[in-house]
């Protein structure tokens, strides 16, 4: 590349890249700073050198947080997925009216989840709700839902599972697609079941697009923030601090008890595990997942 | 926190503003304009209406000065605004629950020596109005509608369950036995109508959380003598009282009956759709019952929140909190500010008039045609906002903390996970060594 076209390529990369270094690149090496010191966000920062990290450390309700947050990351990844597959797997034989299932299952997706919370509370009143009036019909006891502290995770998880599963569909349906017919028709003339044909074509033939989506929802729930903000809007993390996530936790100690510094700790630490376990993603990628093309 | 609405008396108060300030004498000398913004968190309708029939009527006695008022409720976003040096002139807080902690890193200008300069006589305002916006003896800020609770009670449910309706409890012990007549649970365990929930409607209502309250009406404390006392005996007492309501029904239970109430003061919540018999909370429900349930606002009576046998003198006691109106620290003008927000907090007219659109307390001890004041229900606040039994929450650099503590520390014991002792010892310990590390 010339002078000249290396100038226009910075020129047209500059709307990114100023983007990129002054709200990205530089909040995060302020935040680095500002977790080695004591900070209200009002007064001028005071050096502790890793007070906050021994601090974080020793503190329990840190440890609820993560605990809840590995929690729903852990089962929600998968359930997603799962539900995802499920979904496109059903709706990608031609079936009539697909063309209405495939939108109303993505519906959601372009709802905003401040919106979803709202409307999930209202399924999961315990008394007008939806999903215990559902419930009752087969003689369910109303169940609390969020008020209950061991229910409060799992209705989480539902919000967020059922505002996601049109993402996750869209994408699953395009891998489906790519799967080459040959492969089914070779394994049908072998004698192949269902069962066989899924887990020996389908799965591994979508391993790509499913190892997309692991990496997204880890990432995802590690930060999951919005239906828990809104839905214990007046007491973060109720009840029992069972909905108390990482950056619930996070946002708590930085806005409303002002330790910025601490909360900047607690941002590092996450993004930290967010590397180590993306980086441990790919690497178990390369030696388990299988690409048709050849890796490039 | 206020939560009002106005009931077509917006007119009223456009015609009585026009007569505040025909007295006032236009002392502003310069001619240039001074541009005021004002953050304030009444939110849209009603309140802000009457705020800006305020504003008008100011800047027609004040011609050089000019106030333009932004709904604004985020703390994040006014917290970004002083530390990035961009404050507005005046915000008006809502509640005092940040006040100290805000205050001790120096987000809010100090109001003392400004007050004396313009010979503010503080004397003029209810003294626990002005205790929530004192930070270590200094002023940050002007009260501006006070408000407190007591208890608000269902005469038809009262009469259904057979209980006098013109005898509501006067202790902490009757309270619990009229409850428990009061409340019914279903075949299955869930429970269909409450007595009493004492975390309802909780923070809505602009409390620290209820224990904050139930510990005062038990004699206790939460901070004495520059110590924080979280384990009082009588706090715990309190707590224990609290959780006696969740053992008797299953804690599970009582927490989705809870969860089943629709938004706060409308015929959803669990107070107008007629599903709790009693509540503590403040005189706006009645403004909001009027609108929402009109069936049932001529059938609320409202009594002093009881007090326990052994103790009758704390008959009455309520928390009591104001809208602090602050000058945060950076703002361009502050002494035109302080003029406003001094004119404002002290003109009788403009707080009787605000105060009855809002349904809350005058922020002054004497406000001339208040037409609230003769109102035999909304006379208990009043007189419970006078009595020693009112009390501000403690304005600390940690205030927000230990609020929010508390508050985790109460759904613990609740919830069974532990007593009321060994949660109340717990945030003895945590808020002392925070209270330490902020000094």
């Amino acid at each position: 590349m010339d002078r000249k076209g290396k100038g226009f390529t910075l020129l047209f990369l500059s709307p990114w890249l100023v983007g990129f270094l002054g709200f990205m690149l530089l909040p995060l090496l302020m935040a680095l700073y500002w977790s080695f010191t004591n900070f209200d966000v009002l007064q001028a920062p005071q050096w502790v050198g890793l007070q906050n990290y021994v601090a974080i450390m020793h503190d329990a309700t840190f440890w609820t947080a993560v605990r809840n947050t590995l929690y729903i990351t852990v089962i929600g990844v998968p359930a997603g997925i799962i539900v995802g597959l499920g979904t496109a797997m059903l709706l990608e034989k031609p079936i009539t009216g697909m063309g209405f299932y495939r939108a109303a299952i993505y519906l959601p997706a372009i709802v905003p989840p401040v919106a979803i919370a709202i409307i999930w509370l209202w399924i999961l009143n315990p008394d007008y709700g939806l999903l215990n009036a559902i419930l009752s019909v087969a003689h369910i006891k109303p169940l609390g839902w969020l008020a209950d502290p061991y229910l409060a995770k799992i209705s989480m998880l539902m919000m967020v599972v059922w505002g996601g599963t049109g993402q996750i569909m869209i994408i699953m349906l395009a891998g489906l697609k790519d799967v080459p017919m040959e492969l089914y028709e070779a394994a049908m003339i072998d004698g192949a079941g269902w069962w066989k044909k899924f887990s020996r074509i389908t799965l591994p033939m979508l391993g790509p697009v499913i190892f997309y989506n692991v990496v997204v929802g880890v990432i995802f729930y590690l930060q999951f923030f919005t239906q828990a903000f809104v839905v214990t809007a007046n007491n973060l993390g109720a009840p029992v601090n069972s909905t108390l996530f990482y950056a619930l936790y996070l946002y708590q100690n930085a806005f409303q008890f002002l330790k910025m510094g601490y909360a900047a700790a607690m941002a590092w630490i996450l993004f930290i595990v967010i590397v180590t376990i993306t980086l441990a993603l790919f690497w178990i990628n390369r030696k388990v997942v299988f690409y048709g093309g050849g890796q490039s | 926190m206020r939560r009002m609405i106005a009931l077509g008396s917006a007119v009223v108060l456009m015609m009585s503003l026009a007569a505040c300030g025909s007295s006032q004498n236009t002392a502003s000398g310069s001619s240039k304009v001074i541009r005021l913004t004002m953050w304030q968190q009444w939110g849209g309708g009603h309140e802000q209406a009457a705020l800006n029939k305020i504003i008008a009527e100011y800047e027609k006695i004040h011609p050089n000065v000019h106030i333009t008022e932004i709904p604004v409720t985020n703390d994040a976003k006014i917290l970004t605004a002083i530390s990035g040096g961009t404050p507005p002139d005046i915000i008006d807080l809502g509640t005092s629950l940040e006040l100290g902690q805000w205050a001790s890193k120096g987000a809010l200008m100090p109001l003392s020596s400004l007050a004396q300069r313009s010979h503010l006589n503080t004397g003029l305002y209810v003294p626990a109005g002005l205790k929530a916006v004192t930070y270590q003896g200094k002023l940050y800020g002007l009260p501006f509608m006070n408000f407190d609770a007591g208890l608000l009670y269902n005469k038809q449910l009262f009469l259904a369950a057979g209980l006098n309706p013109n005898n509501p409890p006067i202790t902490t012990q009757q309270l619990q036995a009229d409850a428990y007549k009061l409340t019914k649970v279903a075949a299955n365990g869930s429970i269909t109508q409450m007595g009493f929930l004492p975390q309802y409607p909780g923070q809505s209502n602009g409390q620290v959380t209820t224990l904050e309250d139930l510990g005062w009406v038990f004699g206790g404390h939460w901070y004495q003598n520059g110590h924080v006392t979280a384990n009082n005996p009588n706090n715990v007492k309190a707590l224990e009282w609290e959780a006696s309501f969740y053992q008797k029904y299953g804690a599970q239970n009582v927490a989705n009956f809870l969860h089943s109430a629709g938004a706060y003061l409308t015929s959803n919540d669990l107070f107008e759709s007629g599903k709790l018999a009693m509540v503590y909370d403040g005189p706006w429900a009645l403004d909001y019952a009027e609108a929402n349930v009109p069936s049932l606002a001529n059938n609320i009576g409202v009594a002093p929140f009881p007090a326990p046998a052994s103790q009758p003198n704390l008959l009455g006691t309520t928390f009591i909190d104001t809208n602090p109106q602050v000058i945060p620290t950076g703002a361009a003008h502050p002494n035109a500010a302080f003029q406003f927000i001094k004119w404002e907090t002290t003109n009788a007219l403009v707080t009787s008039t605000f105060a009855a659109l809002v349904y809350n307390l005058p922020q002054l001890k004497n406000v001339p045609n208040f037409s609230l004041a003769n109102d035999p229900r909304f006379k208990v606040f009043m007189q419970e906002a006078n009595s020693a039994n009112a009390h501000v929450w403690p304005q600390l650099p940690v205030s927000t903390e230990y609020g929010i503590k508390l508050d985790e520390g109460q759904d613990a014991v609740l919830y069974g996970k532990t007593s009321a002792i060994q949660a109340l010892n717990q945030l003895q310990t945590t808020m002392s060594a925070a209270l330490k590390a902020s000094n």
